[in-house]
């Protein structure tokens, strides 16, 4: 298994798509983050946005570590779909013949992976964020002291979005297919649950990982009753490793011609 | 011990029988072509062989085990089964690294295997940007990474150029006296007949024939065209033998089931003028042409009338396994060279048998 993982952290390293979708998540996060501490300082106090050094704002800024999550997702739907795409999965499948000892491997690699962007956004946010707040007469302590109660959130999101993202590649084939249903369910779809039926909706991946993140950057998700941290991170989990169980007793078990 | 061994396989796609009731035997110390027409169920049987397709029914071994669960997969069985399984943007040698870690193997076989296929300068260049040959030696590369008892090829002819064929041929002549057992897929009978020790011929999903070369090219029987200026006299001389034959023009006769080791004493005892002679018949191509045809003859019948030919039963010269040579001392036949350079035999050092043992008792193409 040591092996396995080795070759799928060599095949994530070797492929172009993967470093493409982590810079472009960071290059976002540093637009994003730049933009939000700059506009609050020119908004002033009669915005929806809290005022600039408060509490609630330097978890608002510190959340946007999160903003991998969809970046890791079609990550890890790549690192299971690409095989297909490619072909190369014959060769996975002859190395390894146990199919689920395959997806397995991607799953604990997606998730690393996810945890990667997510960490590397969250340096992204800081590196950006704190230096402009303390240019606007922020103190960087009180900042800094909101770090713990977002920034891990963030980055573990993440990296479930990752394993997330194996799993759904595991039950939907199809890159394109499954790529399209999971960013328009988790950007669009979701949103629209929840508005209709809350009590669903707190149940659902994004709504799961706003709860280990501890910030609710949609204002419309101020409505929305969260579950607990561990509880958010958990279904996140089932929702990876349950969609995985399913695609490697079906769609993974059809012959490879 | 048989490599592999192939009993009563069925795959049904749907209600399209790709297979039925296949079974044969691969030896090791051997090349064995598996023949026939283009979607007479080649592919799918390699393909269940290597565990990638679930049989309907029946069974295929691999070492006396389904390739499934086989302990090292890599290390039994190296499989090449298509030109176009590489992820483009990853190198050639970073594309075997990534099979070497999932293989559990040592990562510098990957550049050995490289050097073995004559891909080094190329290693790390872009797969997706090789051509179908340089593709398919990657793939090569890919099934020795492991040094495998047993390699297995599905049509490896394809899409290389005649340099690349002769290369192929003498590497795979020099793996099988290895000891280890080669089976290669093909439709291209000529090209097969160069290589192969033993044929498993198919047609429509059915066992044909399986036997050695020799065995099968020898149960059709071969004529001998004959040009002289005293055919007349010629003809006397046959019939006294025995033999029959017929005139093809004023000048040619043909002696049918005979051949010329037969025929050339009879003349030159009986003083006859001989301008030509040649063997017609008797090669791979024929035996093949004359058992498919006799299949779909057959086909047509009520069932149970086409008993196919007795079960082949290999020889007893194999070499054991502890023969073996590890990985790294291997003396590849011959670097590949670019077309061009090639003009010098294939295979230089003595590791290689002759070319064309396989079709030793072969009389003269017509």
């Amino acid at each position: 298994m040591i092996g396995l993982l080795r070759a799928e952290m060599l095949k994530l390293r070797t492929v172009k798509a993967g470093w493409v979708l982590v810079a472009v998540a960071a290059v976002i996060a540093a637009l994003v983050t730049v933009l939000f501490v700059v506009r609050t300082a020119d908004l002033g106090a009669s915005s929806a946005i809290p005022p600039l050094g408060t509490r609630s704002w330097a978890r608002l800024m510190l959340g946007f570590s999160d903003i991998g999550e969809d970046f890791a997702l079609v990550l890890g739907i790549l690192c299971v779909t690409g095989e297909y795409r490619h072909g190369t999965i014959t060769s996975t499948f002859l190395a390894v013949p146990k199919r689920g000892k395959v997806i397995g491997a991607k799953l604990l690699t997606s998730l690393g992976a996810g945890l990667v962007i997510g960490a590397v956004l969250a340096v992204v946010v800081m590196g950006a964020g704190i230096p402009l707040a303390v240019a606007r007469q922020v103190p960087a302590s009180s900042v800094l002291r909101q770090v713990p109660a977002v920034v891990p959130g963030a980055v573990v999101a993440t990296g479930l979005y990752g394993l997330y993202g194996a799993g759904v590649g595991a039950l939907v084939r199809n890159q394109v297919l499954a790529i399209a249903s999971a960013l328009a369910f988790s950007l669009v779809g979701e949103g629209i649950v929840s508005l209709l039926a809350p009590q669903v909706g707190r149940w659902l991946p994004d709504n799961a990982a706003a709860a280990l993140t501890g910030s609710t950057p949609g204002a419309s998700l101020g409505r929305l009753h969260l579950l607990v941290w561990w509880e958010g991170g958990l279904v996140m989990l089932a929702y990876g490793v349950l969609s995985a169980a399913v695609g490697v007793a079906t769609t993974l078990r059809a012959d490879v011609t | 011990m048989a490599t592999i061994e192939v009993r009563g396989l069925t795959k049904r796609f749907g209600r399209v029988v790709a297979v039925e009731g296949l079974s044969f035997a691969v030896a090791p110390g051997r090349v064995t072509g598996f023949l026939g027409p283009n979607g007479a169920g080649k592919t799918t049987t390699l393909r269940i062989i290597l565990g990638l397709v679930k049989p309907t029914a029946g069974t295929a071994l691999v070492d006396g085990v389904p390739y499934r669960e086989l302990p090292f997969p890599k290390r039994s069985v190296g499989a090449v089964l298509e030109a176009t399984s590489f992820y483009p943007s990853r190198s050639a040698r970073d594309h075997l690294r990534v099979l070497c870690a999932m293989a559990g193997l040592a990562s510098g076989r990957a550049d050995e295997v490289l050097a073995m296929v004559g891909l080094t300068d190329v290693a790390r260049r872009r797969a997706g940007g090789f051509s179908l040959g340089m593709r398919q030696r990657l793939e090569l590369a890919g099934a020795l990474l492991g040094d495998p008892g047993v390699l297995v090829l599905d049509e490896p002819a394809n899409g290389l150029d005649p340099q690349g064929i002769a290369w192929l041929r003498s590497f795979l002549r020099w793996y099988a006296g290895l000891g280890r057992a080669v089976l290669i897929s093909s439709h291209l009978l000529s090209e097969a007949a160069q290589t192969v020790d033993d044929v498993v011929i198919v047609a429509g999903g059915r066992l044909v024939a399986s036997a050695p070369v020799s065995e099968l090219t020898g149960r059709f029987p071969v004529s001998v065209r004959i040009r002289s200026p005293e055919a007349q006299r010629l003809v006397g001389v046959l019939s006294a033998a025995g033999l029959r034959g017929h005139y093809e023009s004023n000048d040619v006769v043909v002696a049918e089931g005979t051949t010329t080791e037969a025929v050339g004493p009879l003349l030159a005892a009986n003083s006859v003028v001989v301008q030509e002679m040649a063997a017609v018949g008797g090669t791979l191509e024929d035996a093949f042409l004359a058992l498919t045809g006799q299949y779909y003859q057959l086909a047509n019948q009520p069932s149970g009338q086409y008993q196919p030919p007795g079960q082949y039963q290999p020889p007893g010269q194999y070499q054991p396994p502890g023969q073996y040579q590890p990985p790294g001392q291997y003396q590849p036949p011959g670097q590949y060279q670019p077309p061009g350079q090639l003009g010098s035999q294939p295979g230089r050092d003595g590791s290689v048998p002759p070319s064309g043992s396989g079709t030793g008792s072969v009389g003269g193409m017509p």
